[in-house]
């Protein structure tokens, strides 16, 4: 009586077999008239110098360094102490200029 | 005048396909053909071969500009013929019947027999069989399109986990897992089977 492991090679070996054998199984062609006169349809390849075409490439190519550039400087904008740094310097312009004289009666 | 397809260097024709001579993509096609056919027959059911092959050559015609000179043409197209294939697939099960679990007595009876299966000429005969087509049919419908795809590349045709990670452009590591899971599951779906060869 064989083994398990034997059974299982042999079957799995025989379906092996049975897979290699579809390659040479003389069915179905590559129908080269009916995919030219689809290729034909589809007409002439857009060419490299199509400026439109160059245009959308390099746009699409640039978009994650864009984005990228984006969020960092929101993230930097967003850090920056903008608003206290605003509020001194409103300080500064408000103040009423004090003359010596003025200091002096006070 | 009638042109020696085969001394044609590949890049020189999709070179002039590309400038826009659509006509010159038919010596690609007809030096082609058979390669791509050999692939499609293996994977995909006799009656979709002609359409899936056209379809193979038509997203080869409109990817052309991707292809480079450092490439081997043969290779570049057969990523693309296994990728198609896999798509059939991938299509095909979303819209699939439940596939057919249960054997009939003539595969009982063709499982019996290969227990006997002793010479190589028996084991040939064994693999020819209808029976032995139906049944791993019925082996493959069972498994998802990934697992389907693996199964044929690296345990089926023995392709290695890198060459099999190049044609449907996943990592190494991830045809190797699926590799592993996929097997696994086959060898559940065979076991009946093994079972039946020890006879009702």
């Amino acid at each position: 009586m064989t083994s398990i492991f034997k059974k299982t090679d042999l079957l799995t070996s025989i379906l092996r077999e049975t897979y290699r054998l579809r390659e040479t199984a003389n069915n179905g062609d590559a129908g080269c008239a009916h995919t030219m006169e689809r290729i034909r349809r589809i007409g002439p390849l857009p060419t490299g110098n199509d400026m439109k075409m160059w245009f959308e490439h390099v746009v699409w190519r640039l978009s994650p360094a864009v984005l990228a550039l984006i969020l960092i400087t929101a993230f930097f904008v967003t850090r920056l102490d903008v608003w206290s740094a605003h509020e001194v310097f409103s300080l500064f312009e408000n103040t009423e200029e004090i003359t010596l004289a003025q200091l002096f009666i006070q | 005048m009638v042109m020696d397809i085969q001394k044609l260097d590949d890049f020189f024709i999709v070179s002039q396909v590309i400038e826009g001579n659509v006509n010159a993509f038919e010596h690609l096609m007809k030096k082609y053909q058979e390669d791509v056919l050999k692939i499609v027959r293996k994977h995909v059911p006799v009656n979709d071969v002609e359409e899936i092959t056209q379809d193979i050559f038509v997203r080869a015609y409109q990817s052309l500009s991707g292809f480079k000179k450092k490439n081997r043409f043969k290779q570049w197209l057969s990523v693309i013929a296994v990728r198609t294939c896999y798509d059939f697939w991938r299509k095909r099960y979303r819209s699939r019947e439940k596939p057919i679990t249960e054997l009939s007595d003539r595969h009982r009876d063709w499982l019996q027999h290969l227990s006997a299966v002793q010479s190589h000429l028996s084991y040939h005969e064994a693999a020819q069989k209808k029976e032995a087509c139906e049944l791993l049919n019925a082996a493959l419908d069972q498994l998802s399109a990934k697992e389907r795809i693996i199964i044929e590349l690296v345990h089926l045709e023995g392709l290695s986990g890198k060459e099999a990670a190049d044609l449907l452009g996943w990592s190494v590591a991830n045809v190797k897992i699926r590799s592993f899971r996929a097997r696994k599951k086959l060898h559940g779906i065979l076991a009946p089977w093994i079972k039946e060869m020890e006879g009702r």
